[in-house]
């Protein structure tokens, strides 16, 4: 007969289980307390010697007793988790795991689609055009002059005298006008051209998102507001805008937009060369002849039209320096994006 | 185009300093892209007069000089310089001088003889590349003077990225027009004065148009008793900060002009003239004529010439010509300030392939009006600085004066097209700073000057307002507008889909050129029409791709040079067609292109090659997101080997072909490994999406899988023995699949195991075994009588 009060036991029970660290600690716990000669064990077998009343009482304690431990060691038992066989292997987790190789996006179309999520979420829609584009889409109806300098041959691709390889996606703007009546909200993202020898700097195709709005009241502040936003969206908050008054055929008044260089928070730095600004799109108020040019009234209609690089916003955010690494599609590069 | 700084600040007044300028005019479309100083630091150095020169006792080469600062001042310097000699005036960098180099100067001692300062050549000074000897200083500057202040060397070079538009600009008034429009100081044009002689410029040549259209106006002086030589240091400074390089006092004039005026001069030399006459005409076809930089060019109608009635003297508004230029000798000048059109010149710029600061500012768009003043400004300065004798009066041929253009500005249209709020005084007043002519009214009146051509219509007027009022001012605006039922593209979507498909099976997404190679598209597309560019940058990028498989087998091969042993690539891109009609045709393409191992290197796998099994896997995959699903079906093309080619179709219309790359094609590109590829068109794959899905009701009741083996002959397609099973079963087989091939000791020489597992479900009940045995039989039976399949033992 043990000397330990029936409650002591409990509570030695209690200390000893939470230093058990094994399935091996537990069992020979469970021996020293619930086994043939355990201290439980060891009460209830001693309850023949008992009075009667004391019997039952002592008796329904340490039943209770015996169940706790019981319930104790099963919890502690689950927390321990499973029990390794023996002589198991040791499993190597450090072994690369099992993979199932994935594609990636191309970086050029990662950044179409980044562009096109903004802008739908500002209520443009997508429209596409050809490619191969006649000097009417490409130029006229856009109010190049006939002698403009983007229409030499030294800028343009040429298949003949009428027929080039678009210079911009900005004749998906005349089409669209043409099919449909204002408000036209829409970008045109697409892949262009120009007549340009190969460098790390420059290539002979390149990619371009246009959007454009026609509607009555369009004013210069709601273009402000819709470059502002997609440059908060694509490049972060803390970005901020400079306009500087430009020149494109196509628009009037015309800016080029520069954002504060996202890098170096306009301090300077070799992406920016030092000048803490970096050009990322031209933009302007619809020229009127534009308008003209698809019978729009312009003294009903305004509107504004922006143009904006694919290679050169993906080089930025991407810190890439050379243009032709996203045409050769080396596996190493694509994998990085 | 380049300006000295100083020049601006002599124009107007302003006190911004130079990158504080440069913002401004940045800020209003002015573009300055660029400032340089002119010289290094030139902190302790001062003009020196040698005073005497003696040749250092142990070094042959050394002088020792001494050199006057000062009434009481003389240093003594050991100079090594070839040029060096008494009395000339040069730069004396003092000890704690810093040369352009980054030498310090101190005293220092060479042979025993000490030296107190250093004769800097104009390299050393950072004024220019010439390090021949020291700089030698005009008599005139005053001895002990800092050579900065002195030689105006205090200046910077400031570039600007004008746009084309603004021809107005391509000058010094021009530019400080801009910097009076935004500062609100006066400008301050520069005067000619001149001490006409009594001969009149009348008597002694006359000046003839031809062809008024091309040139509206010529105009001529003649000025005698020229003394060439070199002009004066302060406009040799300003011209080298303006990018022009000293060449003469006559030239140098007409380029400051030039640069000062927007207007282009040229100077003759008089004396070469055959007879006394301007006659202004157009080149005949094949004449030839040699320019001041000494080429023979061969004209056309095109081109404008200047002649003296016999021969021509000068490319109207490029170039003059090699004989007529002024020389040494050059003593009576006939100075001309003309206006050409801006076509005429840029047809006669395509023609020669001949650019030239004139022909840029003609070309762009040239003042006429402003030819008079920039005729006497010249004058003036060649009577000033080349001791020239202004005959009397200008011989101007102008038949049909150009007036100012007429327009209204409606503030009203301003403010609603700028979102602002600004008064018609403050319109106006912006208009007067650029010099337009205002008169108000409730429509403002605005007379555009000639030297703006690029202003033609209101909303010219309108943007002239908003770049001067400042962009940074107009309000920020962010509103709802326009249709909210905002759509997106279906084929925008779909097409993403298809990337995703595929990216999810290890492809990578390529972009490649779309003009390529003819010798290697000729290899994958022999019977194609080309598309051809008429202006190829290169033999090799000429032609439009008909097909994305030369690109392609581009990306393989790039990828194997740089060791990427598994490639897996698709693009998704237009290519073209020459379909006969006046545009060629264009359409999407799907291009796969597998090279490699199927599960790249890990070691969890046991990977093979790739073959064109992977590539119909893929085809399958996309299947999944049609209608109908794509088959494949053996067919010749030459792209692929005879044995492994085929054509791609959905139901029966062919949209592609896949298969492996013939060995003829790889050896082209120099790839030693198997490459697969497919390539399909999008459009029919999007006519065919399945662009709603409906849920069909999941299965109640179990179903039971059975595997059978058969033994065929080689040539039997397992896909006809799937066709036999489906055609034998009823609607309870749900599914068959091929789960395992072999071929080897335990079954016969020419024949195969297709092993296949066969899945039977019904409905509305769980099926006994003896309902799937008596299924099970028939299908056995079918296979035995249409292929002689035998059921392998086991």
């Amino acid at each position: 007969m043990s000397d330990l009060a029936i409650s002591d036991i409990l509570s030695q029970a209690r200390t000893e289980l939470s230093s058990c660290q094994t399935p091996q600690d537990l069992e020979s716990l469970r021996v020293k307390y619930l086994g043939k000669k355990g201290l439980v064990t060891g009460i209830l077998r001693g309850l023949g010697d008992l009075a009667p009343e004391e019997r039952k009482q002592v008796g329904q304690q340490a039943n209770v007793v015996r169940q706790e431990i019981e319930a104790l060691i099963e919890e502690k038992k689950n927390s321990l988790g499973g029990t390794a066989k023996p002589g198991a292997r040791l499993v190597d987790h450090t072994l690369p795991g099992k993979r199932y190789p994935t594609g990636k996006l191309h970086p050029i179309n990662q950044t179409f689609q980044e562009m096109i999520e903004i802008f739908h979420g500002m209520g443009f829609e997508v429209a596409l055009g050809p490619e191969v584009e006649t000097d009417h889409y490409n130029f006229a109806a856009l109010n190049f002059a006939p002698d403009h300098p983007a229409r030499d041959m030294q800028d343009t691709f040429y298949l003949n005298d009428n027929l080039v390889m678009r210079t911009h996606t900005t004749p998906v703007q005349v089409r669209e006008f043409e099919k449909r009546k204002p408000p036209v909200r829409i970008i045109a993202p697409g892949r262009t051209y120009r007549q340009e020898a190969i460098s790390a700097r420059a290539y002979c195709v390149f990619h371009q998102v246009d959007g454009f709005y026609a509607d009555h009241d369009v004013t210069f502040a709601d273009l402000k507001g819709v470059l502002t936003a997609f440059a908060v969206t694509y490049f972060g908050d803390s970005v901020k805008l400079r306009y500087r008054p430009s020149f494109f055929p196509f628009t009037e008044p015309s800016m080029e937009v520069d954002i504060s260089c996202f890098l170096c928070n306009g301090e300077g730095c070799r992406i920016c060369k030092y000048e803490g600004w970096l050009e990322i799109l031209g933009c302007g108020m619809i020229d009127p002849n534009v308008f003209k040019a698809v019978g729009y009234d312009p003294e009903v209609y305004s509107g504004y039209a922006f143009g904006i690089g694919v290679e050169r916003i993906a080089m930025l955010k991407h810190k890439i320096d050379d243009i032709r690494l996203f045409f050769n599609n080396d596996i190493r590069f694509l994998n990085q994006f | 185009m380049k300006l000295s700084f100083n020049w601006l600040k002599e124009l107007v007044d302003f006190s911004d300093g130079v990158e504080a300028l440069a913002d401004r005019l940045t800020s209003i479309g002015t573009a300055v892209d660029g400032i340089e100083a002119v010289a290094g630091n030139l902190e302790n150095i001062v003009v020196g007069k040698v005073t005497s020169v003696k040749k250092h006792p142990r070094k042959d080469k050394l002088s020792i000089c001494r050199v006057e600062l000062g009434k009481d001042l003389q240093l003594t310097v050991v100079c090594g310089a070839p040029n060096v000699r008494e009395g000339m005036k040069s730069a004396l960098a003092l000890p704690g001088a810093e040369l352009s180099n980054g030498m310090k100067v101190k005293s220092i001692e060479f042979e025993g003889v000490e030296s107190e300062g250093v004769l800097c050549s104009e390299e050393e000074l950072g004024i220019s590349d010439d390090h021949s000897g020291i700089m030698e200083i005009d008599q005139s500057i005053k001895t002990g003077s800092d050579l900065k202040s002195a030689l105006s060397l205090d200046d910077y070079s400031v570039s600007f990225d004008l746009t084309p538009n603004r021809a107005d600009c391509l000058s010094a008034i021009g530019i400080a027009r801009e910097i009076a429009a935004i500062t609100g100081s006066p400008l301050k044009r520069p005067k000619a004065e001149i001490n006409e002689s009594k001969e009149a410029a009348s008597a002694l040549v006359k000046v003839r148009i031809e062809d008024p259209d091309a040139c509206p106006r010529y105009a001529a002086r003649i000025i005698k008793d020229i003394k060439v030589g070199p002009s004066p240091w302060w406009m040799q400074q300003r011209l080298l900060a303006s990018g022009v390089r000293s060449i003469n006092n006559v030239v140098d004039i007409t380029n400051y002009v030039m640069l000062e005026y927007g207007q282009p001069l040229h100077a003759f030399d008089f004396d070469n003239f055959s007879q006394p006459e301007v006659v202004v005409r157009r080149a005949r076809d094949g004449e030839q004529f040699r320019t001041l930089d000494g080429v023979d060019r061969k004209l056309n109608n095109d081109v404008l010439l200047i002649t003296d009635g016999k021969k021509p003297v000068a490319i109207g508004g490029i170039m003059g010509g090699e004989e007529s230029e002024v020389s040494d000798t050059t003593s009576v000048v006939l100075l001309e300030a003309a206006y050409f059109n801006a076509g005429t010149i840029r047809r006669g710029r395509k023609h020669l392939g001949l650019t030239s600061e004139s022909q840029t500012r003609f070309e762009r768009g040239c003042d006429p009006n402003i030819v008079p003043a920039a005729i006497d400004r010249a004058a003036s300065l060649l009577e000033k600085y080349a001791g020239g004798q202004v005959c009397s009066g200008i011989v101007d041929e102008y038949p049909q004066p150009i007036e100012p253009l007429r327009l209204e500005l409606r503030p009203a249209r301003v403010n609603q097209i700028l979102a602002t709020d600004m008064s018609a005084p403050a319109m106006i007043d912006i208009l007067n700073a650029l010099e337009f002519r205002v008169s108000p009214g409730k429509n403002i009146g605005v007379d555009v000057p000639t030297f703006r051509p690029d202003i033609e219509r209101e909303i010219d007027l309108i943007e002239e307002v908003a770049r001067i009022y400042g962009y940074d001012k107009i309000p920020t605006v962010m509103r709802a507008g326009g249709d909210l039922v905002v759509r997106t593209d279906p084929q925008e979507q779909f097409t993403r889909k298809l990337r995703a498909v595929l990216m999810a099976q290890g492809y990578f997404d390529a972009v490649t050129n779309s003009i390529g190679d003819p010798k290697l598209i000729r290899l994958t597309d022999p019977d194609t029409t080309p598309v051809e560019l008429l202006n190829p940058i290169s033999e090799d990028l000429k032609w439009l791709r008909p097909s994305l498989a030369a690109a392609l087998l581009n990306v393989v091969r790039e990828n194997i040079s740089h060791q990427v042993r598994t490639v897996k690539v698709f693009e998704i891109g237009t290519v073209f067609a020459n379909s006969g009609g006046s545009v060629p045709e264009e359409h999407q393409s799907l291009g796969l292109a597998i090279s490699g191992n199927d599960m790249g290197e890990n070691w969890a796998f046991h990977p093979g090659e790739f073959s064109v099994h992977d590539i119909i896997g893929s085809l399958e995959e996309i299947s999944g997101l049609l209608n109908s699903g794509i088959t494949v079906a053996p067919a010749a093309n030459p792209r692929y080997e005879q044995d492994c080619s085929f054509v791609v179709k959905i139901g029966e219309e062919p949209i592609g072909d896949c298969g492996k790359v013939a060995a003829n094609i790889l050896k082209a590109y120099g790839i030693k490994f198997d490459v697969y590829i497919a390539e399909l068109r999008v459009e029919p794959l999007f006519q065919n999406h399945r662009a709603r899905t409906f849920y069909a009701e999941l299965p109640r009741y179990p179903g039971s899988e059975r595997d059978i083996a058969v033994i065929v002959d080689e040539q039997t397609p397992a896909g006809a023995l799937i066709e036999t099973i489906r055609g034998n079963a009823d609607e309870r087989l749900r599914d068959v699949i091929v789960f395992d091939l072999y071929r080897g000791k335990q079954v016969d020489k020419g024949k195969k195991s297709v092993a296949l597992r066969l899945t039977i479900q019904d409905e509305s009940k769980t099926l006994t075994d003896e309902e799937i045995d008596s299924l099970m039989s028939g299908v056995v039976t079918a296979l035995k009588n249409k292929h002689g399949a035998e059921l392998r033992a086991g």
